[in-house]
């Protein structure tokens, strides 16, 4: 059985995320993006294959070393720059925060700089905060940017957006009293200003912040067995249980 | 982790102790054949067949499989998300300060 993530599809897409953001970008973003993907993914099953084979440690480290995203960053940060201040530049800087490592931070700044009522801003408070969770990217940082999105946006979808991605951060990383009650109440508002996929992702939140927290008395739950006989988890009270969310993948 | 999981049923077989599961696979006459075949002896419930988008994880907000909460004897959530020994320790702690 392995592990399965509903955000791992989602994440899958957003490997891509600058190529998605490039939608309505002109054709040298796309190349140079396409051009990148297509390297990623050879090198990524070289290693893979490396990996798997009988590949000497030398030969290994070699082909580890190739990794091609610090070829392509400054290239990415040439076209940011070429494009400073236009929305032409929001596909470079998209692709900087998902791809650019350190380079990501300044990417941040240039978009909350110059970017910040950009419709682009929704999928840049959910790329960083799924990263933030896996510690791939600054919390701090992420949350600094979300804050920002969520004050000074004109939409109130974005700015429901970004609360509810700051939110998702607050929960899945170790965070104070302050930014737990805090994110309750933005996740409230969340579920008022968002459209449909975001309410529900916030109700969803708010109901695990409320109910699901170590030392809450768990909510009940009825259902039927794999034999179709009806069953409570309250049936079981008196004894310690574990609850198990499986799945034979 | 189906080994672990078995492991654990034998050993706290006669301990004020019950592994439930929530199934989220979409088909049921896969599971209850994987259930016979791998001897999975625990009970669960089965999440329905929209699969992982199923009522209960989703009323749980439940985003990533497997996910795991140790609930005591009084209903009250005591670890999410442990693996592993450190779910042994956890379980078997409480089982113990039931048995005092």
């Amino acid at each position: 059985m392995k592990p399965k993530s509903l955000i791992l599809p989602l994440l899958t897409g957003l490997l891509m995320a600058g190529a998605a953001i490039a939608q309505d970008a002109p054709d040298a973003f796309q190349k140079l993006s396409d051009e990148f993907t297509v390297v990623w993914r050879k090198w990524s099953a070289d290693k893979t294959g490396a990996q798997r084979g009988k590949t000497d440690e030398s030969e290994l480290k070699r082909i580890l070393d190739a990794e091609p995203t610090p070829k392509y960053i400054p290239r990415f940060q040439a076209g940011a720059k070429q494009h400073k201040g236009t929305n032409e530049a929001i596909p470079y800087l998209g692709w900087l925060v998902s791809w650019g490592g350190t380079a990501a931070n300044d990417a941040l700044d240039q978009l909350a700089h110059d970017h910040i009522q950009h419709a682009q801003m929704s999928r840049i408070v959910f790329s960083i905060a799924l990263k933030a969770r896996r510690s791939g990217f600054s919390r701090d940082q992420a949350l600094a940017f979300q804050s920002q999105v969520a004050s000074k946006t004109k939409d109130p979808k974005i700015k429901a957006d970004a609360l509810f991605w700051r939110a998702y951060v607050i929960t899945g990383t170790e965070s104070s009293d302050t930014e737990k009650k805090q994110s309750l109440q933005d996740l409230a508002v969340a579920v008022e200003l968002g459209d449909k996929r975001t309410k529900q992702r916030a109700k969803g939140l708010l109901f695990e912040l409320q109910n699901l927290q170590i030392g809450m008395v768990a909510p009940d739950i009825t259902g039927k067995d794999l034999d179709g006989v009806e069953f409570k988890l309250s049936d079981y009270r008196g004894k310690v249980i574990m609850l198990d969310f499986w799945g034979d993948w | 982790m189906y080994p672990h999981e078995r492991s654990l049923v034998a050993q706290l077989k006669d301990k004020p102790f019950a592994l439930i599961g929530v199934n989220s696979d979409k088909d049921l006459a896969k599971v209850r054949k994987i259930k016979a075949e791998k001897s999975l002896t625990w009970r669960s419930f089965w999440n329905g067949p929209q699969g992982m988008l199923g009522p209960i994880s989703t009323a749980w907000n439940v985003e990533g499989w497997p996910t795991v909460y140790v609930i005591d004897h009084q209903g009250v959530i005591r670890h999410k998300n442990v693996r592993g020994d450190k779910l042994d320790e956890a379980i078997e702690s409480l089982i113990e300060i039931l048995d005092k």
